[in-house]
């Protein structure tokens, strides 16, 4: 596909328009990419709220009904659930068990496990386990 | 509708489950046949065989499903060897009651088709897993962020 880089004024006049015979999953990941760049989450630790850039999120966890979002080094806290980050994030945010969302981005390796699962290793050296039922759609955003 | 999804794939691993099993079993027996016809003995299936098979499968798929479904808690081996031993309790049972065996050498062979079709599906499961994870590996080396 040909790409064209046309230099924009001012912020107003910023757009992306693809022109394609198909809507193929590589230009929704584009497309996705595109409407989450500079997409930011509140968010808080210790009393004190953030606007958190979403391409610093390694994963986000549930837990006892509260959201908990990781990035490389901390840990935040946010009012919103699960599902609502989950139609918020773009296409590199991936459901990988019940209570957890991954970013894609940030997984160094997957080891298979028994039974189907996956322990993803991230790029912070953490592990997480990606649940079987999961790791078809994992594939498929990864263009597998 | 999330819940609605969750019951179609519960369903749907039923489904497949139920079918890989009898498959499984269907595929031993057919081996079995075979070795008893090249061995000049006579072989039969009555009538009711084939279906019993797949209510076993479908039976023991339902094992699977919790199986799947555990997250958490027990370790892995110690699940499957759980899921092992009911799932031969199951063919078991169910054997008895579909007239699978007479004696105990024909409940001998049934228990050793049995490990069998468990060990080829777990292995050949354990391989695709690993076709997964190169495939996986491979596509991330492009995908990931430079940290």
């Amino acid at each position: 596909m040909q790409v064209i880089f046309e230099k924009a004024v001012s912020d107003d006049e910023e757009q992306a328009i693809i022109k394609a015979v198909k809507k193929t999953d590589e230009i929704e990941t584009a497309i996705g990419l595109l409407e989450s760049a500079g997409g930011r989450i509140a968010v808080s630790t210790e009393g004190q709220t953030y606007l958190l850039e979403h391409n610093k999120i390694y994963y986000i966890e549930s837990i006892d009904k509260k959201t908990f979002i990781y990035t490389k080094e901390n840990c935040y806290e946010t009012k919103l659930r699960l599902y609502e980050l989950e139609d918020m994030l773009n296409t590199n945010f991936l459901r990988c068990a019940k209570a957890m969302i991954v970013n894609i981005r940030k997984i160094r390796s997957v080891k298979s496990d028994m039974n189907g699962r996956m322990n993803a290793r991230l790029l912070n050296d953490e592990n997480i386990v990606i649940a079987r039922s999961y790791v078809k759609e994992l594939k498929k955003r990864l263009g597998i | 509708m999330k819940e609605k999804n969750s019951v179609k794939k519960k369903i749907k691993i039923v489904f497949e489950q139920t079918m890989t099993i009898s498959t499984g079993i269907f595929f031993m027996i057919g081996i079995g046949g075979v070795i008893t016809h090249l061995s000049g003995n006579s072989y039969h299936l009555d009538w009711y065989h084939p279906l019993s098979i797949i209510l076993i499968g479908f039976l023991c798929a339902l094992p699977t499903l919790l199986l799947e479904e555990a997250e958490g808690g027990k370790s892995s081996a110690l699940r499957i060897i759980l899921h092992c031993l009911s799932l031969f309790a199951i063919v078991s049972i169910a054997g008895y009651f579909f007239n699978w065996y007479t004696d105990i050498s024909s409940y001998i062979s049934v228990a050793v088709i049995f490990f069998v079709v468990y060990a080829f599906v777990w292995l050949s499961s354990i391989w695709m897993s690993k076709v997964d994870e190169n495939k996986i590996n491979k596509a991330l080396e492009k995908f990931r962020d430079d940290e």
